[in-house]
């Protein structure tokens, strides 16, 4: 009798479920509020960042160049440093004081000061300095004028070097030799171009997978507040009795949409703009199901909390920023302090990002994440259980605020 | 209605009233900034990566190698050095524990004394690019000068000084000043756009919120009639103790950066005020024209929400605007967090006068008369409350 019983729980329960999920769903489907946070921004973000960082790159920046040597030397430097990629010679001044005009009132973003004694200190052999004054609105910019000025210094520092021992005898490759006894080359392992895009727009995809998650379902969440019966979270109906069911069932419906948009952002998007995209169709599936069920607990989890519509919005949408700062993309792990690297734990998208950026952007294999890939089934489990209390709470709520209506 | 108290001062009385008794905007206004504030001062106590963890292979292991691999381990300031080998190197490349790997070729000393000319490599990640910069920039100056020392031993065995040689080996030698910056500080530059973007964000969800309240419960013809009926009369009440609260906030952010935590400032603090004002300012104007254009609470939040996160990445921190699509570079002009950050690098961190930057002084302004485009839709919304509820 009692086994019969259960069954009978059982399989009531899952007939629930299905029926809450295909409710949920023609729900969502019918509120264009909830349509524009899953399926516009969802889907139309990726495009958009992807647009904005199209370039990856700091091309050409543009400097002037203070010449006070004005010698052949001098010029040839100007030369090869208009030569780089990374810096473009826009103008050439004879005064420092020409350069700081067109610094504020041009787009130039950095000046390279070449002395007097420019060619007269390499000619005598005494060691010349070039200074360079960058603009500090990003490091990209620095990095641009850094790597272009280095990079001419000792080329052509080699080339005065060799030159030099030539004419003291030597024969070239002699002289190449004790210029330059062993040669070093630096190579980037993975995001081989060093791309701006291809660094930052995978951990923003994931952000907005979890993002975009949470805000529909608490959108969701605070408008039944508002259309219920006595302000309840959930509606007053036979099939929603029971914590678990609504979970699974509600869980269900989310969860399918999110399948789809997480293999649009994470399958498709990368392969469209050219991002790195190293995995493997199977393993994103692998990856999107703990992934997925994480950020649908806890966005159901945090969904109990809002008690109008609108809310989240003006509550949650923040978090985005130090969310991706926590992720470990633009800032290393090793550098954030402990605190709010045990803060960062709570959320799915930390560990969602460094697992993708491994899985997807440096080609790792299940067995170098365990740790990233336990972290989101934890937080899948734990989250899952949180959701079935706060539902079992909130029925609880419902139905003692409904008996005291009916007293 | 008779009885009741009328005009701006009315509204702002009223306005206070809501404002103190709803947790929503003790969140909104208090909390949220706050805890923005603590996090962005606190998550990058270095200024600059620090202590990053890169790994050697030495494939040769002779003296010269190993010689090398103590140097390495010595000098490097920013790095922690790890011995291992290639495939090890790789696997915690992947894992992400190590940033990079040097690696010393075999026949390394052999080839020195042969003149070969041997290449050491550092292979580094890139897919972390803060992180990977920070490390080839370090990694790279090491080996120059791991390289450039044996030439210097074989000209110093010859009798030239360490002057003479090194004007041979290293004939021009480039410094790079950052304008500004000189420790390369990362929270000097990112927390004085990210502080002011979520600044912007909460701004035009408050104003938006605020009003769309009104409309949302039914009070917007109150509100209309305690200011005389004029919609300009009610939207200043109803704006200005927010305009207060957001602007001492943006005061005290903006002195506890500049003089106690003593970021560099290359202008008088009253400009960076002003700049922020301004900011804020442009915010609620954005706010109204979004509840405006959309006079639905809810859709003129999401409206705002669509909006707001972008203006983190069109403001041109981190990456530049200039290096963008050219119809993307245009966009950033709806965003007034780009020229507060335009203003704020080129006066706060290099130095230049006003009249330079007066066109992004002038574009923020540009911002304050957008609520006039939208006032009639509005005061229509709020008379007639022909939208729905939301």
């Amino acid at each position: 009798m009692a086994v019969k019983t259960i069954w009978h729980t059982i399989k009531e329960g899952f007939r629930d479920a299905i029926l809450i999920a295909s409710e949920e769903l023609h729900t969502i489907f019918t509120d264009t509020g909830v349509l524009i946070i899953f399926f516009a921004a969802g889907l139309i973000y990726p495009v958009v960042y992807n647009l904005v960082y199209m370039n990856e790159v700091v091309r050409e920046v543009p400097v002037a160049v203070v010449d006070m040597s004005h010698s052949s030397m001098s010029r040839q430097f100007i030369r090869h440093i208009d030569a780089t990629p990374d810096v473009s010679v826009d103008f050439r001044t004879s005064s420092l004081e020409e350069a700081k005009k067109l610094y504020g009132t041009s787009d130039v973003v950095g000046i390279i000061y070449i002395p007097k004694s420019f060619s007269d200190d390499i000619q005598s052999g005494r060691q010349t300095h070039v200074d360079a004054f960058v603009n500090m609105a990003t490091m990209l910019y620095y990095k641009a004028v850094y790597q272009a000025i280095n990079y001419v210094s000792l080329d052509m520092g080699t080339k005065i070097q060799i030159g030099n021992l030539m004419a003291k005898g030597m024969t070239y490759k002699q002289a190449e030799i004790q210029a330059m006894p062993a040669k070093y080359g630096t190579v980037a392992l993975f995001n081989s171009q060093t791309g701006y895009a291809s660094f930052l727009i995978p951990c923003v995809l994931i952000l907005i997978i979890q993002q975009t998650l949470v805000i529909g379902v608490g959108i969701r969440a605070g408008t039944d507040r508002e259309n219920n019966v006595l302000r309840g979270f959930l509606p007053m109906r036979k099939i929603y009795h029971g914590a678990l069911r609504t979970v699974i069932g509600r869980g269900l419906a989310y969860y399918a949409i999110y399948l789809f948009i997480g293999v649009y952002n994470l399958a498709i998007m990368p392969k469209v703009f050219n991002l790195p995209h190293f995995i493997s169709f199977t393993d994103l599936l692998l990856f999107l199901i703990p992934f997925t069920s994480a950020c649908v607990f806890f966005a159901m989890a945090l969904s109990v909390f809002f008690y109008n519509r609108e809310e989240v919005f003006v509550l949650y949408l923040f978090t985005s920023i130090p969310l991706l700062f926590m992720s470990g993309g633009p800032w290393p792990v090793d550098n954030i302090p402990s605190f709010w690297r045990l803060f960062s734990g709570f959320f799915p998208s930390t560990f969602g990002i460094r697992a993708f950026n491994k899985l997807n952007s440096m080609g790792a294999s299940f067995y170098q994440i365990t740790f990233e890939m336990r972290w989101l089934w934890i937080l899948t489990g734990v989250y899952f259980v949180v959701v079935v209390l706060l539902y079992r709470w909130q029925l609880y709520e419902d139905t003692r605020k409904d008996l005291k209506r009916l007293k | 209605m008779e009885n009741m108290e009328h005009g701006i001062l009315a509204v702002l009385r009223r306005e206070v009233d809501r404002m103190t008794s709803r947790f929503m905007f003790l969140l909104l206004l208090v909390i949220i900034p706050l805890f923005c504030f603590i996090f962005f001062a606190t998550i990058m106590p270095t200024g600059m990566p620090k202590e990053l963890p890169i790994g050697i292979v030495d494939h040769d292991n002779s003296i010269v190698s190993r010689n090398m691999v103590r140097q390495i381990g010595a000098t490097s300031a920013n790095t922690t050095v790890r011995y291992t080998n290639y495939a090890e190197a790789r696997d915690l490349v992947q894992r992400g524990k190590l940033y990079g790997c040097i690696v010393i070729p075999k026949d390394f000393e052999r080839d020195v004394s042969f003149g070969n000319q041997p290449r050491l490599m550092f292979y580094y990640n890139a897919v972390y690019l803060t992180a990977g910069s920070v490390t080839l920039s370090n990694v790279s100056t090491m080996l120059g000068t791991l390289t450039g020392a044996v030439n210097l031993k074989t000209r110093q065995a010859r009798g030239q000084t360490l002057e003479q040689s090194m004007g041979q080996i290293q004939p021009i030698v480039p410094t790079v000043h950052p304008i500004g910056n000189p420790q390369l500080n990362y929270a000097v530059y990112l927390i004085n756009v990210l502080i002011p973007g979520i600044l912007e964000l909460l701004i035009i969800l408050t104003t938006v919120y605020s009003i769309g309240e009104e409309l949302k419960r039914r009070t917007s013809r109150e509100w209309i009639q305690i200011a005389d009926g004029s919609l300009s009369k009610a939207l200043i009440g109803k704006l200005l103790p927010y305009l207060l609260v957001f602007v001492v906030q943006a005061f005290v952010y903006l002195t506890i950066l500049f003089k106690i935590l003593h970021f560099p400032l290359n202008v008088n603090i009253g400009w960076m005020l002003l700049n922020a004002m301004l900011l804020v300012m442009a915010s609620q104007c954005l706010g109204v024209l979004f509840i405006g254009i959309l006079p639905v609470q809810r859709d003129a939040l999401s409206l705002s929400s669509l909006y707001g996160v972008l203006a983190f990445s069109f403001s041109g921190f981190t990456f530049p605007i200039e290096s963008m699509l050219s119809w993307v570079q245009g966009l950033s002009c709806i965003f007034p967090l780009r020229f507060y950050f335009r203003i704020y690098q080129k006066m706060a961190l290099n130095g230049l006068d006003w009249y330079y930057e007066w066109q992004s002084f002038a574009a923020l302004l540009v911002f304050l008369i957008l609520p006039a485009l939208i006032l009639p839709r509005l005061k229509e919304a709020c008379v007639y409350m022909q939208y729905p509820k939301g």
